[in-house]
């Protein structure tokens, strides 16, 4: 398809040199007018790219999450709400649902602590008494009392976090949610 | 790619369409007049695409839209760049429309076959100007809430439908969080949709009916592209200059304190391009020919402009006859004129003129300034933003409600030096602070405690003006005991050789009051102190000991070590003695004073002067004042404050 069009006015009324500035400036200015909206539109959307999560240097990250005594050794997994300080945006919350964990207590009385979420696309997942082990909802993801998968649908195991006991029998969590979808494990 | 182009053509017909675009012929050849038009396209695409931005960023609700306005504006990349360019650039708009419309009178382009499009241009006007006025009350601070109220009470006063349409624009009967949400839904959707439209159809009939051009004698054709293209350019290039300029310049747009229905604004004021109605409808006569026509408020704010708007829609049929056209260019000069100097006077009379008013208003401007910036520095601090949202981090603020306090229920009595001549009767009791001043507290400070320990009597001299039944009490204090410590242990207490233990003993008292810039209670000065306020041994000579007449457990460093609090004493260091000292000057000394002066502070035979307030101050009125007067509020690191402004 080939069809030429007529040269226009301009070009007939004007030395080519000058149209071809006057084409020139008009396409720099054009750039520059269109850019600098652009530009300063284009940080502020990449606010969540450029902008550091500013980190609570004060706390050690630890959350208090229950009582030794609400575990029996070696008994089943007990899914524990994690309750914390949160900045969300603008909203400071001092105390507000964060995430939810599964604590375990061995037969030597030692906890372990599982974030709920679930390593393959983050849904939470149950604990299924029937068959003794974590069960996700979402894809069938299972897991057995140790947190390592039993199917190979999630990438990892569930992801272990740090456990402290204070005071006798305070378990006291250091909460953190990790990539999902990865064999390794990433702190996000 | 030429055969990629091709292809695409083929199936597009791009060419034509940028062909018929570009190459639009312009007699009389490119000219700097015909720009107005470009460069409101232009603005109205940066507003798209900032609005845009801001619309990811922004939450409409009474509690969360300020919030997000501040974090926009204090906190995000690029968060007040982009907020001040889509103020400035409404701004601009406004201006450009003017600048457009009277270049299309001047001209006469209005004129047939344009008829069409000039109203629909006028319709367009319209629109930008919704556009501003929903706008404005987005971010939900103190400005735009009362000023956009006044907009819609004035369409509350139409006639027979108006109180339907108010509550329609304000989803309900008054204003809250469903405002906002249909006040957000025009302005970024519905209006601009409209915009969208109208301007296309604007467009449309514009090339129809190719380019109303002046040409002149001599002058040679020429062609969109790109000669005028260029032009156009280089014209919103330098509006761009301009809305960059400003934004820079006031580092972007304003956020005052959050909107509050409570705390009254006394310095409401709509938009600038607003002002010649609000101004209008301020003169006496047009209220009372709104009364004399039944038509009320509606007949200055709507009946009227709505009357001068219809002269200018007829335009075009207007300059069908003789003069016609003439008579169109003087009427939009006139109103423009006149509008303008409406504006003038508004404007003066806010911010020049020396009456009550305008005094009234600059105050209420400066308030909002600072509650604005209190709010934000609170918002900084470790507290953050609730998630009852930012107003009540100013509602709870000793800072700002403790003069408000002050004010209503102390400072009849404890009149500041400056406010003397507000009062019709003389002070009854010493001035405390000055809530005009609000950083400045006298009461408790250490010229006060120097000032009560070396002049008592005329420190308190104003108790002298105490009539009736307190007025014997007064009597008393004013010549009572302390009266008599003053007098005969001043002179020992100032002599230069007892300098240092006259410091130490002032700022063992100061101590007690907890105040940030107090002495630690383990600093050798304080330890110094006490013990002059058990004593009375100076370097020179003696006092009569404190702790014969006051009782007090003094403040120490927490002696477990585990914080560095300060707690009280187990111990006291006398008992059972009025008035009591412990925690002189600090929050819950002051607090008790206040709500029952009786029983805090009224030694053995004496009484107290002071009325109790426990029954006319709420708990939290009580706590707020005393913070206040104890200095005992949220202060924002310096270096910080600086940085964010
Ligand atoms: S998210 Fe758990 S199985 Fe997919």
């Amino acid at each position: 398809m080939t069809e030429t069009h007529s040269p226009d006015a301009t070009e007939q009324a004007n030395p080519p040199r000058r149209n071809f500035l006057v084409k020139f400036a008009a396409v720099l200015v054009g750039g520059v007018i269109t850019a600098v909206p652009l530009v300063f539109g284009g940080g502020f959307f990449l606010n969540p790219l450029l902008k550091k999560k500013s980190s609570d240097e004060d706390s050690d990250g630890f959350t208090f999450i229950g009582s030794t005594n609400s575990l029996l050794p070696g008994g089943p997994p007990r899914s524990y709400k994690v309750t914390g300080a949160k900045q969300d945006a603008w909203t400071t919350y001092a105390e507000t649902a964060i995430g939810a964990v599964y604590l375990k207590m061995d037969e030597d009385r030692s906890v372990t602590a599982f974030n709920a979420s679930c390593p393959h696309l983050g849904c939470t997942v149950n604990y299924k008494t029937d068959a003794n082990a974590f069960i996700c909802p979402c894809h069938d993801s299972s897991f057995n009392l140790d947190g390592e998968r039993s199917n190979e649908i999630p990438p990892r195991g569930l992801d272990t976090l740090n456990v402290e006991v204070r005071n006798d029998n305070e378990i006291w969590v250091k909460f953190e949610n990790f990539r999902a979808g990865t064999a390794e494990k990433i702190p996000v | 790619m030429n055969r990629l182009l091709d292809w695409l053509d083929h199936r597009t017909g791009y060419r034509d369409l940028m062909h018929e675009a570009l190459n639009e012929p312009i007699p009389g050849g490119a000219k700097w007049r015909y720009v107005w038009g470009s460069t409101l396209t232009f603005t109205f695409f940066i507003q798209v695409i900032t609005g845009f931005c801001l619309w990811m960023a922004y939450s409409p609700g009474a509690t969360t839209a300020w919030e997000s306005v501040y974090f926009i504006q204090h906190q995000m990349v690029f968060g007040w760049v982009v907020r001040g360019i889509h103020h400035f650039a409404a701004q601009a708009m406004m201006i450009l429309l003017i600048l457009h419309l009277m270049q299309v009178v001047i001209d006469g382009a209005y004129r047939a076959p344009r008829e069409v499009n000039f109203w629909l241009g006028l319709v367009l006007m319209q629109i930008v100007m919704f556009l501003g006025l929903t706008g404005y009350l987005l971010p939900w601070d103190q400005k735009g809430y009362y000023a956009t109220r006044v907009a819609t009470e004035i369409m509350g006063s139409a006639p027979f439908v108006g109180p339907w349409i108010q509550q329609l624009v304000q989803g309900g009967p008054s204003y809250g969080n469903h405002t906002l949400t249909r006040f957000f839904a025009l302005h970024a959707g519905v209006l601009p949709a409209m915009l969208v439209m109208f301007l296309g159809l604007h467009i449309y009939v514009f090339r129809r009916h190719a380019l109303h051009a002046i040409k002149h004698e001599g002058e040679e054709d020429g062609v969109f592209w790109p000669d005028q293209i260029l032009k156009d350019g280089v014209a919103c290039l330098a509006v761009l200059a301009a809305i960059m300029g400003a934004t820079l310049y006031w580092h972007g747009a304003e956020l005052t304190a959050p909107a509050n229905p409570a705390e009254a604004y006394s310095a409401a004021r709509p938009e600038w391009y607003y002002l010649f109605l609000f101004k209008f409808l301020q003169f006496e006569f047009v209220s009372q020919w709104g009364e004399a026509t039944h038509l009320g408020e509606a007949l200055g704010a709507i009946v009227i402009p709505g009357a001068l708007f219809a002269v200018l829609a007829l335009m075009p049929i207007t300059a069908y006859f003789k003069w016609g056209h003439k008579f169109n260019v003087a009427y939009l000069w006139s109103m423009l004129g006149i509008a303008g100097v409406l504006t003038g006077m508004a404007y003066y009379e806010d911010w020049y003129a020396d009456t009550p008013e305008g005094r009234d208003f600059r105050q209420a401007v400066d308030e909002a300034h600072r509650d604005g910036a209190r709010t934000v520095a609170l918002a900084e601090s470790k507290t953050g933003i609730p998630p009852s949202g930012a107003a009540l981090l100013l509602a709870n603020d000793p800072l700002t409600q403790g003069p408000k306090i002050f004010e209503q229920y102390c400072l009849s009595c404890h009149q500041p030096e400056s406010r003397f001549d507000d009062f019709a009767e003389a002070p009854q009791a010493p001035g405390l602070a000055d809530p005009n001043n609000r950083d400045q507290i006298d009461f408790g400070s250490r010229d006060w405690i120097r000032s009560v320990l070396t002049d008592f009597g005329g420190h308190f001299a104003a108790l002298a003006n105490i009539e009736g039944d307190r007025g014997e009490a007064a009597e008393a204090i004013l010549e009572g005991s302390m009266k008599d410590w003053s007098d005969s242990n001043a002179e020992t207490l100032t002599a230069s050789e007892n300098a240092d233990d006259y410091v130490a003993l002032v700022e063992f008292l100061y101590t007690q009051s907890q105040r940030p810039d107090a002495l630690s209670p383990g600093s050798d000065v304080v330890l110094r102190g006490m013990e002059i306020f058990t004593t009375g041994e100076l370097t020179n000579g003696s006092v009569d000991a404190c702790v014969d007449c006051h009782s007090m457990h003094p403040l120490v460093v927490d002696p477990s070590g585990l914080s560095d609090r300060w707690i009280l004493a187990d111990e006291a260091l006398s008992e059972d003695l009025q008035p009591v000292l412990t925690g002189y000057g600090g929050t819950e000394w002051i607090l008790q004073m206040v709500a029952d002066p009786q029983a805090h502070y009224a030694g053995e035979y004496g009484n107290n002067a002071m009325p109790g307030f426990a029954d006319q101050m709420t708990q939290q009125e009580l706590e707020l004042v005393s913070k206040w007067l104890a200095k005992d509020f949220y202060v924002a690191p310096a270096s910080e404050e600086a940085e964010s402004h």
